[in-house]
């Protein structure tokens, strides 16, 4: 009896969660449920690195003077049009008229005047400071025309405005961004259940083409047997970088999904302290690299998703010359590389921050490498530790992470950083590469730029991050490639 | 409460002792054996054969990795036995002096190793353990001394109730009156009469241990890859749950034996060596 | 007396609190890590960090920063979270709205469970039923509540699509914010149920066995009628207490089941914290933890000694 009843419980409670279901299937929707992993520290991308605020509030919420086009290109934001001048060094924005803010507040010169000069003041918190350090001055010329004098000529300077960090405030609410964002996008701020989502709904005033989606909540939910669920279960209708690679071939199976395997920016690298004995020694750094079998390393960590990479850039980047081959597999080669070095009986600590790429990926490299003959200790830390100890502290062997900035060739000619690579020959390379505009000559520098990171063997290069992007087959519009860690959900509708 | 009943629970007791110390030492000659070696290298990675069911070559199949499961669960047993049994060494080797100075000093020094224990039972475990990982770093080590740390108080706790008792048996009250030091008299009458408590203890806080390891290192704050651990292979497990329920039941079952071993261990020790239970029976 | 021991009590609380107090301070700020680096990433100049640090007020020394601290705790005043930028008086309502019914339902649950069954197999002593439950439960306490969560999920979630495997949809989305909760519960109240099946058992025996439910037996009540009239309600003193430890472990001691299920609990939120280095929420919320815990046992303590004087002497 007790068993019937259990039983009749469970069936009416099944049918009702699947009549909420269904009825709001029939009806044309105009609502999105997106999960996303990490829930954001705050909304304000201006103050805040965690990739998170920009897959929430990017092009959404907050617009910049420029965007990114899902193909990565660099079109009218903001900003309907721009002249440069000759000599690469003055930006003459024309903006867009009757712009207002959610809260009714126009946009207009002094708007942007004082967001570009708020970024790179003295007590700027803006994590990405350094893309408006070009900036000499910032005048107003009228409401609608700005102009922008840089130091030097700077080629990357309106891709630098596309970022998240570089869009658009309100001096009246600027300050209060972090829990009410307040921007010029599509979509205005609604709720913030913390722990859960986040709920943006369409702005009735937007200056643009009013989007098709009337609500998006981003829900957040990290763990990928839940994520996995959510989706299987209706409770998400995408989920623009699902959070585990394993469940995709399910995905693919099924035909209520899409599933998209794109591209990120993330160039994922085992990074050796070139300051650090024996990784000092090119003989070492070769080693490494013929003794990490990087396809056995994208089938384990990425279950074969992965794109290889041989150099600092992303295959879908302007000038990528394929290097892959270069280090092929091949452990008996990398032992005589390490004996002749004369190193014998290697110990090396590798760091592990969070991300799976990094502890899936850890695991593999050294089980890979105690073939060769290197003892690799294995250290997982949280990202605190991570930025504080090997990125500031650079005290470390090696380490697996991904960079996730797009063309950032410029980190191996600084100076400080934690690669300690600091190749004159490579400064002198990219110092030339930054004040050259001709395009084909720029792509040629770029060339020789990765040739000479793979040559020097700085780091490992193993592959590039997939997006793994997994959503309802009668949604449109969403992003294949994720040129920025960004979910611009402006141009997404349902078909009937 | 007549003889006959207790006969027969004495009867089911046996029976429980002797189900679990079979299943514990069961554990622990896997656990010893894995020291000497397993069929396959637990670590060894071979990423073809990742993820494949039960062969003869792999009788448990393969893990993410290509790893043969069987060799990482008999490894996990090592593990996981070698860090609660620490831990209940360092509970015993802080908690049982503690409690005992607390028992037969008294007055306000009494209170204060008590507070203390009061004290640490206070912090929320996993908490602790998580601040203990962020400033000692992850491993088998902190994961023993994160255990470890609460087992001080129970061992504290258990040694005291038992040794204020005992002051007023004959034995104590003879002893001091023949002018023997209160330590002489912890060493020599007091201890050796907790005994048997605290081996039942011990074996309740074994069993404890092995959870807690095993909820640690699946957080991520215990024992750390390669290493294998029962823990973590639950972890890697979780993903490919819709893929290979495999892979997540045989760690659990793996766990909840060897607990359900040392507990039943437990209950069969505490009626053969309760000396309370034993006064009552004769 | 009786007040001399009341006020050395009450001192030695205030004493526990104000060292509780300094420990989780101290012991966050040994931390590796600065909050300012976690919120700023990898492309932050010294100069933007010197000026988020100053803005958090990190710069100051760790004396002053205590006694902000501290002083605002006296005051009620939680302080403010470092990252979300919100009080985290807030923050932990938010979270308190999710953790609080979960645990009272897992406490519910485990009381059907456990009183019944206990009573049950304590009326029947060395029964079948009796050797039954406490295999059961013997089994129960044996199995890890996380693995039995994932078990759940498989089940329930993956295999049969009958609950949702995680997520909390937030209550105004009514019947399914109830359903999110339930395999959740489900896995925490079964080893506790299975602890204080035992408990309830073991006490009803203790008391059956008491002199004046041998007299009340004597005078010809059956074994079922003495447990009803006379031994449940004492035997129900040791089974209040065992609850007591479960409902503060269910309020702070969940963080892998919220893990699990990816509920934004009271658990996850501190280890989140302590992940991003939010140092004011974690030092916060663990001490408002502590100082429940240590004033429960205090406030236990007082009423053993009104309730038997003889401990009183002692202590």
């Amino acid at each position: 009896m007790v068993r019937y009843l259990a039983k009749a419980c469970f069936a009416l409670l099944a049918l009702s969660v699947v009549g909420v279901a269904s009825s709001a299937m029939a009806a044309p929707r105009t609502d999105l449920n997106a999960g996303i992993r990490l829930e954001p520290p705050h909304l304000d991308p201006s103050a805040g690195a965690a990739a998170a605020i920009g897959e929430i509030v990017y092009a959404n919420l907050f617009e910049g003077l420029t965007r990114m086009a899902p193909d990565g290109a660099i079109v009218p934001g903001l900003a309907e049009s721009w002249t440069v001048s000759a000599d690469g060094k003055t930006y003459t924005f024309t903006l867009r008229k009757g712009v207002t803010f959610h809260d009714g507040a126009p946009f207009d010169a002094n708007v942007a005047k004082f967001t570009l000069d708020r970024a790179r003041a003295a007590d700027s918190v803006n994590p990405q400071k350094g893309l408006f350090e070009p900036i000499d001055a910032v005048e107003v010329v009228d409401p609608a025309t700005l102009k922008v004098t840089l130091k030097r000529p700077t080629g990357a300077f309106l891709f630098n405005l596309a970022w998240p960090a570089a869009v658009m405030v309100s001096p009246q609410s600027a300050a209060d961004n972090k829990t009410k964002p307040v921007g010029t996008g599509p979509f205005k701020f609604e709720r913030w259940a913390k722990g859960s989502q986040i709920d943006l709904v369409r702005n009735p005033t937007y200056w643009g083409k009013t989007p098709a989606l009337n609500k998006i909540s981003f829900k957040i939910i990290g763990d990928p047997a839940a994520a996995y669920a959510a989706m299987m279960a209706g409770d998400l209708d995408a989920y623009p970088i699902f959070p585990a690679n394993e469940n995709i071939p399910q995905f693919q199976k099924d035909p209520r999904f899409t599933v998209k395997i794109g591209n990120t920016e993330g160039k994922t690298i085992v990074a050796l302290n070139n300051a650090r004995k024996p990784f000092d020694d090119i003989r070492v750094r070769r080693a490494l690299a013929y003794g990490i079998d990087r396809k056995a390393v994208i089938e384990g960590a990425t279950m074969g998703l992965a794109k290889p990479i041989g150099s600092h850039y992303a295959p879908q980047d302007a000038g990528y010359v394929d290097l892959t081959g270069k280090y092929p597999y091949d452990p008996e080669k990398a032992k005589a590389l390490l004996k002749e070095a004369g190193v014998s009986n290697l110990k090396a600590k590798l760091v592990l921050p969070p991300p799976d790429y990094a502890r899936r990926g850890g695991e593999i490299v050294a089980a890979q490498l105690k073939k060769i003959g290197v003892d690799v200790e294995l250290v997982p830390v949280e990202w605190a530790q991570w930025l504080s100890d090997v990125f500031r502290g650079k005290n470390y062997d090696m380490t697996i992470i991904s960079h996730v900035e797009p063309m950032d060739l410029d980190i191996y000619a600084r100076d400080d950083y934690y690669f300690n690579y600091n190749n004159p020959d490579y400064k002198a390379l990219y110092t030339e590469l930054a004040a050259t505009s001709d395009p084909d000559k720029r792509k040629a520098l770029i060339a020789k730029a990765q040739e000479k990171l793979a040559d020097d063997s700085v780091n490992v290069f193993m592959f590039l991050l997939p997006k793994t992007g997994v959503w309802n087959a009668k949604l449109d519009g969403l992003w294949e490639n994720a040129p920025l860690p960004v979910n611009d959900f402006t141009a997404v509708r349902w078909r009937d | 409460m007549t003889a006959h009943s207790f006969s027969v629970s004495r009867l089911f007791h046996h029976r429980s002792f002797a189900l679990g110390s079979a299943m514990t030492a069961c554990v622990i000659l896997v656990a010893l054996m894995a020291m000497i070696g397993t069929p396959q290298d637990p670590t060894a990675m071979d990423i073809a054969q990742k993820m494949q069911g039960p062969s003869e070559a792999h009788w448990l199949g393969t893990d993410r990795y290509g790893r043969d499961v069987l060799s990482m669960a008999m490894a996990g047993a090592t593990v996981s036995l070698a860090v609660s049994f620490a831990a209940v060494a360092f509970g015993i080797a802080f908690g049982v002096p503690l409690g005992l100075f607390a028992a037969m000093r008294g007055g306000a020094l009494d209170e204060a190793a008590m507070r203390i224990s009061d004290f640490i039972f206070a912090f929320p475990a996993l908490i602790t353990a998580i601040m203990l990982r962020e400033i000692f770093g992850p491993g088998a080590l902190n994961a023993m001394l994160a255990i470890g740390i609460f087992n001080v108080p129970v061992f504290a706790r258990v040694t005291y109730g038992a040794a204020l008792s005992m002051q007023t048996r004959d034995f104590v009250v003879a002893a001091r009156l023949s002018g023997k030091g209160e330590t002489r008299i912890a060493v020599d009458h007091i201890l050796p009469n907790i005994l048997p408590l605290l081996i039942v203890q011990a074996t309740i806080q074994l069993s404890l241990g092995i959870l807690a390891e095993a909820a640690l290192s699946y957080i991520g704050l215990g024992v750390q890859p390669p290493a294998p651990s029962w823990g973590r292979m639950l972890n890697d497990a979780q993903t490919l749950m819709a893929v290979a329920p495999r892979l997540a039941l045989v760690p659990g079952l793996c766990i909840v034996f060897t607990v359900l071993g040392l507990n039943l261990l437990g209950d069969g020790l505490r009626d053969l060596l309760d000396p309370r239970l034993k006064r009552r029976r004769g | 007396m009786s007040l001399l021991w009341l006020a050395r009590r009450g001192l030695g609380l205030c004493l526990a609190l104000l060292a509780a107090s300094v420990i989780i301070f101290v012991l966050m700020d040994l931390l590796p890590g600065d909050p300012a680096e976690i919120m700023l990433g990898t492309s932050a100049r010294p100069d933007t960090l010197a000026a988020l640090r100053a803005e958090m007020g990190l710069d100051r020394s760790a004396w002053v920063r205590y006694a902000e601290w501290a002083g605002g705790l006296l005051r009620g005043d939680f302080g403010k979270s470092q990252t979300y930028a919100v009080p985290v008086a807030e923050l932990v309502g938010e979270r308190l709205v999710v953790t609080l019914p979960l645990a009272l339902i897992s406490l519910c649950l485990t009381l059907i469970i456990a009183l019944p069954l206990g009573a049950w197999a304590a009326a029947r002593r060395n029964s079948t039923t009796d050797t039954a439950i406490v295999a059961i439960t013997q089994l129960g306490v044996a199995i890890p509540n996380f693995w039995f969560a994932m078990m759940l999920v498989l089940l329930f979630a993956i295999s049969w699509r009958w609950l949702p495997s995680g997520g909390f949809p937030g209550w105004d989305a009514g019947p399914r914010a109830a359903l999110a909760l339930i395999l959740p519960a489900i896995a925490l109240a079964l080893p506790q149920a299975a602890i204080l099946t035992r408990v309830m058992r073991s006490s009803l025996l203790e008391t059956l066995s008491e002199d004046y439910v041998r007299t009340a037996r004597a005078k010809g009540l059956t074994r079922g009628e003495a447990l009803r009239r006379h031994a449940f309600r004492n035997a129900l003193i040791p089974v209040l207490t065992i609850l007591g430890l479960q409902f503060s472990f269910l309020i702070a001691g969940t963080v892998v089941i919220e893990n699990v299920f990816s509920l934004p609990g009271l658990g996850r939120l501190i280890f989140q914290a302590i992940n991003q280095r939010d140092l004011v929420v974690v030092r916060s919320v663990v001490m408002v933890l502590i100082a429940f815990i240590i004033t429960v046992n205090f406030v236990v303590d007082i009423a053993y000694a009104l309730v038997d004087p003889r401990l009183r002497g002692r202590g």
